[in-house]
């Protein structure tokens, strides 16, 4: 061992000029036994480092704990969602189950009173539906009729029209009549002259 | 990206995801349940990380983002004292752990300003370019530069000072 080379290197390590492969023949040096009795108070430091980076993790099983750590991670995560899913599924049950389920009809027995009322009130009911429904066929057939007339007058305005065109021609006929006439009587005249 | 790619990408990632997380958290159960975490968000995310330029600064950006947000939640940063226990340690550096040393330095790189802790976590433990801690932090090249150079000269500051009250002693 140059240990006057190491002791070059080992005055830059203080000043953190060192290379990472200085450092470790810094380490390699101060790990022998015959180390130079002034820098002997040096192989301290060294050593503490080494027992520092020796340090090992605890748990000796580390790769099983790791598997069995992901694996209960899996698992952990296939029951969440089974869960997830069968929350969802008693959820839509119960509601299916609360919208689908009407309350009993609770009947209770009339007294003779209250029936005779019923009765009463129903037949009253009965008699105004049955007015009712005659009114209305009355009022229908009124309608009925009264679309008919409707139609009848669509025919007679039609055969108005139709009539007060024809007089229009036969006025218009009759306007080059006179106008025809007119001019024969000038003709005449003229011949008469 | 499938699970297998997936892994071949992000899983040699968890050691550095998870001290750059304890880094922040200062709490190693926390740290681990958030890199968890991020593993996850990360595979939630499989179909758009193609696109992703370099996934390696995106999952520390999502750690560094998940941690922030985890001590906001707290409300109160807990910095906890340290805990190493040289004595436990068995490693063939057993004598300079518990040596004095290496006690200030731990001390004294937890008692640096959180950005300088977060830049020498990602420069010096995890050995990322500048350029990579930029992209992680949103800050610029020249103030990862400064602020590291400011945290290795206390460091190393420290251990001087150290050093000459030792030599009074003596």
């Amino acid at each position: 061992m140059n240990w006057y080379n190491i002791e070059q290197i080992l005055e830059r390590y203080w000043e953190g000029n060192t290379t990472i492969d200085e450092e470790a023949l810094l380490k390699k040096a101060f790990s022998q036994d015959k180390v130079p009795e002034h820098l002997l108070i040096y192989s301290a430091v060294f050593q503490v480092l080494k027992d520092k980076s020796s340090e090992k993790f605890p748990t000796t099983n580390f790769e099983n704990s790791f598997n069995a750590a992901i694996e209960t991670k899996k698992t952990n995560f296939r029951i969440s969602h089974f869960l997830t899913y069968a929350a969802a599924v008693l959820i839509l049950l119960t509601s299916t189950f609360f919208i689908l389920k009407k309350p009993a009809p609770k009947y209770q027995a009339l007294t003779a009173n209250e029936m005779a009322v019923a009765q009463k009130y129903l037949g009253l009911m009965a008699t105004n539906m049955e007015k009712s429904a005659a009114i209305s066929t009355r009022n229908l057939n009124k309608f009925k009729l009264l679309n008919k007339g409707s139609d009848v007058l669509k025919v007679y305005e039609n055969s108005y029209n139709k009539s007060m065109k024809n007089l229009q021609q036969v006025e218009q006929i009759d306007y080059s009549y006179k106008q025809l006439k007119h001019l024969k009587s000038i003709e005449n005249n003229k011949i008469k002259s | 990206m499938d699970l297998k790619e997936f892994k071949a990408s992000f899983f040699p990632l968890r050691d550095q995801l998870f001290r750059f997380a304890n880094r922040y958290l200062h709490h190693e159960e926390e740290a681990a349940d958030l890199v968890q975490d991020t593993f996850l968000k990360l595979w939630n995310k499989r179909a758009t990380l193609d696109q992703v330029r370099n996934p390696e600064t995106f999952a520390m950006t999502m750690v560094k983002n998940a941690s922030i947000d985890q001590l906001r939640k707290r409300k109160v940063v807990r910095m906890e004292e340290l805990k190493t226990d040289p004595t436990s340690n068995s490693n063939p550096h057993d004598r300079l752990e518990q040596s004095e040393s290496y006690s200030l330095v731990r001390k004294a790189m937890d008692e640096l300003p959180e950005q300088q802790q977060t830049l020498i976590q990602l420069r010096d433990i995890e050995g990322y370019e500048y350029e990579e801690i930029a992209e992680i932090t949103g800050l610029t090249i020249n103030t990862i530069r400064v602020n590291i150079s400011r945290a290795r000269g206390t460091i190393k500051s420290k251990l001087i000072k150290q050093e000459e009250n030792e030599l009074v002693q003596h």
